[in-house]
């Protein structure tokens, strides 16, 4: 079981998917201006990769050659569909608030990442793992960048008030605040990277 | 009926005010990766660009003729990822056979693109947003330029930045964000542009 | 191992109808709700551009508010003794597509009661801060008369073409279909 406690621990700090891979951005920094969407859209991310990288896993045998990718694509589509539904039966104003980015979850990279770099050589279990925490490395930094955010673009942390008086900061709610707060972690993230490689260097 | 968005209005909208990556973040990864270069930048935009128009409007045919008839909105996800990897994978073989240069100069992304998020973007905003089919071919050309434009301006940019001295955990992928932040908010400056209506 | 162009068929043909399937079964088990949801938050809307905070709002909306035939358009009629009071629905373009709702009104049609947004594809965050309270309770208890935004009517800031697109829909509803509604 060790083996699956490091799967995790690589997947939310040393090879996060977004900060250190730069994967996923796509369908994710859309609705970081907010948190609460930023949290139903990292779950349902976290869902689609971890049963994608599941049943891919399981049926990875079978898959003829020539067809693979085109699998791998319908079974992530089958498990998005899934996510939308559940949203749009029992949160319909997030559903509607999300809009097409929900669907955009099919094209995000990391689960086909996940599914070809792991799921399609490694058994069922640990590839549920590998997704599940990729998955839960990617909703932390999304939760992140929304903090900021929203913070200084609402006054405002998943919606309640936090009684601050001040003029909100509309830029932070305006598409640029996202590159500039994705490119300040990742800053921040690779140079402890690169101090504890040099650490290591020397030790 | 109420009057629609003017289809020229969507168009000169999607390019510069709600451009695919400066407002949308779509097609972020392959932005991100083949940006190095403005040649192949370039190249990457054309293929996107070309692909994107064709499948936004066989995608809106399905749509219309084939998935709302038979009530199957619910599968409209796969239906639409299963027409674009189709197309791009036919674009390829008929590229291939009657157009070898432009092969030799877009095959090589032709398969990169099935999984860029600008692709498929463009087709669900076009549902979500109930646009008719000139509508559609506007934006979706629209899209395609400001998704080329984009790129081409990342790359010129990162070309010559290659001889810069940066701080070590901001080279690479840190500094394209912090640029592509200051040309999506130099882009919001472009939002007064249609007054006409 | 090297398989067969039969195998890779039959493959896809299992793998296509077991997802299809299962999709097909949780829609049929969901649509209900999902439509419920669509008529559920109509009503809330409804209500809420009327003003009327209630406690059991299906009740209420069963109980007082009545679909009318205006002769040109088709809106909402709501009865609560002896107040009375119409929802019309509007609409128009905005940035990006059309936005729809309804316009609440008195019952001499001179004064907005509220106003509500159904469907609108708004930038979230910017243009799509119109459904925001804030915004439309600033419309609530206007006379119903050609609006621009002022001191006391705020558009939203960073949504300059949403926000007057929204101004559009009231005045060009105010100027072409207010003549022509039959109140009785």
């Amino acid at each position: 079981m060790v083996e699956l406690k490091v799967i995790a621990k690589t997947n939310v700090t040393k090879e996060n998917q977004i900060l250190r891979q730069i994967l996923g951005i796509c369908s994710a920094l859309a609705v970081t201006n907010l948190m609460t969407n930023s949290l139903v859209m990292g779950v349902g991310v976290t869902f689609v990769t971890a049963l994608s990288s599941f049943t891919i896993s399981l049926i990875n045998q079978l898959i003829p050659q020539r067809i693979r990718m085109l699998i791998q694509t319908f079974v992530i589509a089958f498990y998005v569909i899934l996510v939308h539904l559940f949203l749009q039966t029992f949160l319909p104003s997030i559903s509607k608030q999300l809009g097409p980015y929900v669907g955009l979850i099919i094209t995000n990279c990391i689960i086909m990442g996940r599914a070809e770099a792991f799921a399609a050589k490694n058994p069922p279990l640990p590839a549920l793992v590998d997704g599940f925490f990729a998955g839960v490395g990617y909703l932390l930094v999304l939760l992140a960048i929304s903090f900021v955010r929203e913070i200084l673009g609402f006054g405002t942390i998943f919606g309640f008030s936090l009684g601050l008086n001040f003029t909100p900061w509309t830029l932070m709610v305006m598409p640029p605040a996202a590159f500039f707060v994705i490119s300040i972690l990742i800053w921040i993230t690779s140079a402890w990277a690169i101090k504890a490689e040099e650490k290591g260097r020397r030790a | 009926m109420a009057p629609q968005v003017s289809p020229l209005v969507i168009f000169i909208a999607s390019i510069f005010t709600n451009n695919m990556i400066l407002a949308n973040f779509l097609g972020m990864c392959s932005y991100l990766a083949i940006s190095s270069e403005y040649k192949t930048a370039t190249g990457l935009g054309k293929a996107v660009s070309l692909v994107l128009v064709i499948t936004a409007m066989v995608n809106w045919l399905v749509y219309h003729y084939f998935i709302v008839p038979l009530g199957l909105e619910y599968l409209q996800f796969i239906v639409f990822i299963l027409v674009i990897a189709a197309l791009v994978q036919i674009l390829e073989l008929f590229m291939d056979r009657y157009l070898p240069d432009l092969h030799a100069n877009l095959g090589v992304f032709l398969p990169l693109i099935t999984v860029n998020c600008a692709i498929l973007g463009a087709t669900l905003f076009m549902v979500i947003r109930h646009y008719n089919f000139l509508q559609s071919l506007l934006f979706s050309l629209g899209s395609g330029i400001g998704w080329w434009m984009a790129i081409c301006m990342l790359a010129a940019m990162r070309e010559k930045m290659g001889k810069a001295k940066l701080p070590p955990g901001l080279a690479g992928p840190g500094i394209a964000f912090l640029i592509t932040g200051i040309m999506a908010l130099a882009f919001v400056g472009f939002s007064g542009i249609f007054a006409v209506q | 191992m090297k398989r067969g162009y039969l195998y890779t068929v039959i493959f896809m043909a299992i793998v296509s109808i077991v997802l299809t399937a299962i999709l097909a079964i949780s829609n049929a088990a969901m649509l209900p709700t999902i439509k419920d949801n669509v008529w559920k938050a109509e009503q809330l809307a409804l209500l809420d551009a009327f003003g009327v905070v209630s406690d059991d709002p299906e009740a209420y909306f069963d109980a007082h508010v009545k679909e009318k035939d205006f002769g040109t358009v088709k809106g909402y009629m709501l009865e609560d003794g002896d107040t009375k009071a119409y929802a019309l629905p509007i609409e128009g373009p905005g940035l990006w597509g059309s936005i729809s709702g309804y316009l609440a009104l008195s019952e001499d049609l001179k004064t907005i009661l509220g106003i509500t947004f159904t469907d609108q594809n708004e930038t979230p965050g910017l243009g799509g801060r119109i459904d925001e309270p804030q915004f439309r309770d600033q419309f609530r208890g206007l006379n119903f008369e050609p609006l621009r935004y002022s001191e006391e009517l705020s558009a939203i800031t960073g949504a300059t073409q949403t926000s007057s697109s929204v101004l559009r829909m009231i005045n060009q509803f105010y100027e072409t279909i207010l003549p022509t509604l039959e109140v009785n």
